[in-house]
């Protein structure tokens, strides 16, 4: 028996000797990637947090829209070069760009793009909405709606919903329910390899429509963990962090680090806020003045100054007023006035009637809970801060942290009394105000945000008719009734932050923090 | 021992059946819905609600927990482990693309903390209580201390951004795989030291080494033949689960130093709510746990021929 033993084991030690050596040649004899350009190829190497196929801004390289949108919120040509609108809103037609072929040689006509609309509208929330699709010519793709639908042309231009794709990028081939199986899209990017968590390699599409990129090859790599980006940008394994997030990946507190190590880094705002939002059936919150007096009572000032170091602006709007339907005109925005804060709350019935620095009511403390869900980039620094304004005026907030999906879930029950969370931006309709969305009684993430009767009025009158002079109209009315009404309290303009070696140069924001502009750039 | 096999192997199906199980039905009464979750995270805003359900019908997800289990169950007797929520993929794909990877980390782990931690193990045991001693103690008891993202990162900023001779990141080379595997060894060698030191300690007062010792065998032989044989079985158990933990993926490590193992995305997939594919991994994580501790019930035989699986039945 004992020999036999020892037979197996021995059987065994050398399987697993000889596993662990091949294992280890097998990585030997790949290539080092760190190898140097070959010589005069002009390659650009981005660290990433997500795998390639994970991140709506790698799939942007590869992938086109029918329409973009600008930074405001404006519709702008892509793929479709212009487009018409019947009067009642329920028929687009749009005039394609001429002589664009997907990365395999097949012509982007009006059959492909047919084909790439209703592969769109199979899973895109929109296609309940779509009737009939017709191609009149070889460049007009013509749509008939059964309803009008507000957001289209903002869903169109969402490379999550609406990438245009081959109809070879399927499986099975031309099917409008496939699965994408191959990256095969118009772009200025072609694919060429994909490891699962380590990289993609895209050359340059040298048959580009649009503007030629000036790079030849692009390679992403995922890093998840940011403090090893950095490393990895300062060691020069990398050119650039950042710039393939949309949630900023760099820390706001690396900033001052990294531009004293020569490297060069950009903050661009796309009007996405941190904000905390009050749970408007919470008896303490029912009230406008509690509400507007604890937005009064924080120092947003000073708070990015002394947690950022100046890099991202206060917020004292819901949303960013300089989008298309933001806050432009509203009259009452917020500020810091703690006086006026205290003097608002002692309207509302809270006085501290027991001496001990915590406001009461009815013999009840004003005592509440910040929920954060886990992630929420720099949400327990500002919880912190605010923690302690708010003590000043006598409020008394306590922090919980919960794993994300649980926050969310706790949102979509409405069971918390205050949550933090980053702003609806493009390209959704920005700070929450469509149809369905936050401040719309209809929303299922937010049953308990602040809803009313003529607000979902408004919001449902200025998303149901095709008019857009009117619309913004309606759009300053509810932004008005907000901003009195203070049903969050906007924090600051949480920038997305990019990094670069000084060997990169001609970077330019993208017009949504979901793309990359990566023709201007060069690499030396 | 055929015996052994086969009792091993059946039970080995139960475990990993209810190890998914268990992880699937905690998972499920856990609040958070993958739809919404995974949703949000890929597009980075708050899904609509149609968005939501589309999702929910395309893949299934409001059927009542036993019907989804029944089915989970019904594919896997087609061996089939389903398909990712969360990219589409099917988790079988999904692990062995990635196992290669932990694969190689942990062998390379265990490998580097035997070699090292063995020896010095022994050594320490042999000069208990003397300077040498006691400086091998703190040394692995700072060793054991040390959290694995900071030394990772300590790491990484010594050798690769001011010595700029290894890659901070990445996976391939042997290059890439020395501060990993570095960094988890640290932490299990010095453990290893720890346990190889008392377990020899407590076999050198036996009496068949004052045998050994009387009949003038040297120190030599008598520690590293006669003691050390003895005293590997716990050692080679701490072992054996401790290679199972490197199977089911080192998810600090592999985040820090980008490794594309199977831990990181086990963990992001559990953040995702992503049923099939933690059913899946855990089944055969599971299984992976089952043939390590058969391996190490196997190398008791030959450490300690008393060990006989026959016998006791």
């Amino acid at each position: 028996m004992q020999l036999k033993m020892k037979g197996y084991l021995r059987a065994v030690t050398i399987a697993l000797i000889s596993l662990f050596l091949i294992s280890a040649s097998a990585g030997c004899a790949k290539t080092d990637d760190k190898a140097p350009a070959a010589k005069g190829e002009k390659l650009l190497r981005l660290g990433a947090v997500k795998d390639f196929k994970e991140a709506i801004e790698g799939q942007n390289l590869v992938f086109e829209r029918f329409v973009g949108v600008d930074r405001k919120g404006n519709p702008v040509p892509q793929l479709a070069e212009s487009w018409d609108v019947s009067k009642d809103g329920k028929i687009y037609t749009f005039h394609l760009q001429k002589g664009v072929k997907f990365h395999n040689g097949t012509v982007f006509d009006a059959s492909a793009a047919k084909f790439a609309f209703q592969w769109i509208a199979n899973q895109a929330p929109f296609g309940s909405y779509v009737g009939r699709v017709e191609t009149p010519d070889d460049n007009t793709l013509k749509l008939y709606f059964k309803e009008y639908y507000a957001p289209l042309l903002l869903d169109l231009a969402s490379g999550w919903t609406s990438p245009v794709i081959c109809p070879e990028a399927v499986e099975p081939v031309g099917s409008v329910d496939g699965k994408l199986t191959n990256f095969i899209g118009t772009g200025p990017f072609k694919l060429v390899t994909y490891e699962k968590d380590k990289q993609a390699v895209l050359v340059r599409n040298d048959n580009y429509w649009g503007n030629k990129p000036k790079v030849e090859k692009v390679i992403w790599k995922t890093i998840p963990d940011p403090h090893a980006q950095i490393v990895a940008l300062k060691a020069g394994e990398v050119d650039t962090i950042g710039i393939t997030e949309h949630h900023s990946s760099i820390p706001y507190v690396e900033v001052p680090g990294l531009r004293k190590a020569g490297i060069k880094v950009e903050a661009t705002s796309y009007g996405r806020y941190q904000v905390l939002e009050f749970n408007c059936q919470k008896e303490q919150f029912n009230d406008k003045r509690v509400r507007l007096a604890l937005n009064l009572a924080i120092d947003r000032e000073k708070m990015v100054k002394e947690l950022f170091g100046g890099l991202p602006e206060p917020a004292y709007t819901i949303t960013a007023p300089w989008f298309k339907y933001g806050p432009s005109n509203v009259k009452q925005k917020y500020g810091y006035d703690p006086e006026k804060a205290k003097q608002l709350l002692a309207e509302a019935g809270w006085k501290d009637t027991d001496g001990d620095g915590i406001l009461d009511k009815n013999g009840k403390p004003f005592a509440f809970e910040l929920l954060i869900p886990a992630g929420e980039a720099n949400a327990d620094a500002v919880a912190v801060f605010v923690q302690s304004e708010l003590k000043k005026i006598g409020v008394q907030m306590k922090l919980l942290t919960l794993e994300s999906g649980a926050a969310w879930d706790r949102s979509g029950k409405g069971e918390y009394d205050m949550f933090v969370h980053h702003s609806f931006c493009l390209p959704s309709i920005p700070g929450g105000i469509g149809i369905g969305q936050k401040y719309h009684s209809k929303s299922k993430s937010w049953p308990a945000a602040y809803h009313a009767q003529e607000l979902d009025r408004l919001i449902e009158k200025a998303w149901g008719n095709p008019d857009e002079s009117e619309r913004k109209k309606i759009c300053d009315e509810i932004w008005e009734m907000l901003h009195q009404e203070a049903p969050c309290i906007p924090l600051y303009d949480i920038v997305k932050v990019v990094a670069y070696r000084d060997n990169v140069s001609g970077f330019k924001p993208a017009p949504t923090m979901f793309d990359m502009e990566l023709q201007y750039i060069e690499v030396k | 021992m055929r015996r052994l096999l086969i009792q091993r192997l059946v039970s080995a199906v139960f475990v990993m059946l209810i190890a998914s199980f268990l992880s699937f039905s905690l998972l499920f009464s856990a609040p958070g819905n993958p739809a919404e979750t995974i949703l949000r995270q890929q597009s980075g805003l708050d899904p609509a609600y149609d968005e939501i359900e589309l999702f929910m019908k395309r893949h299934d997800l409001s059927r009542p927990f036993l019907v989804q289990c029944l089915q989970w169950l019904y594919l896997l007797t087609h061996g089939k482990l389903g398909v990712s929520l969360r990219t589409g993929e099917p988790v079988l794909e999904e692990f062995t693309a990635r196992f290669g990877a932990t694969f190689q980390l942990a062998v390379a782990v265990m490998a580097l903390s035997v070699i090292i931690g063995l020896p010095i193990g022994v050594f320490a045991a042999t000069k208990p209580n003397s300077l040498i001693d006691h400086i091998i103690r703190v040394v692995s008891l700072a060793g054991i201390s040390i959290p694995e993202f900071w030394l990772g990162l300590m790491l990484m900023l010594c050798f690769s951004l001011v010595l700029g001779w290894l890659p901070c990141f990445g996976h391939g080379t042997v290059r890439h795989l020395v501060l990993p595997v570095v960094t988890l060894a640290v932490g299990i060698t010095a453990s290893l030291i720890r346990f190889v030191r008392t377990s020899i300690l407590e076999v050198l007062n036996l009496d068949y080494i004052k045998t050994a010792k009387a009949k003038g065998l040297r120190e030599v032989v008598i520690v590293w033949k006669h003691a050390l044989k003895n005293a590997l079985i716990p050692v080679v158990t701490i072992l054996g689960t401790q290679l199972g933990h490197l199977l089911a993926g080192a998810v600090i490590v592999e985040t820090v130093f980008s490794w594309p193992g199977v831990g990181k995305f086990f963990v992001d997939s559990i953040y995702a709510r992503d049923y099939p594919v933690i059913q899946g991994f855990v089944l055969i994580i599971a299984a992976t746990y089952v043939l390590v501790n058969l391996l190490v019930d196997i190398l008791y035989v030959y450490l300690d021929p008393r060990v006989r699986y026959e016998g006791r039945s």
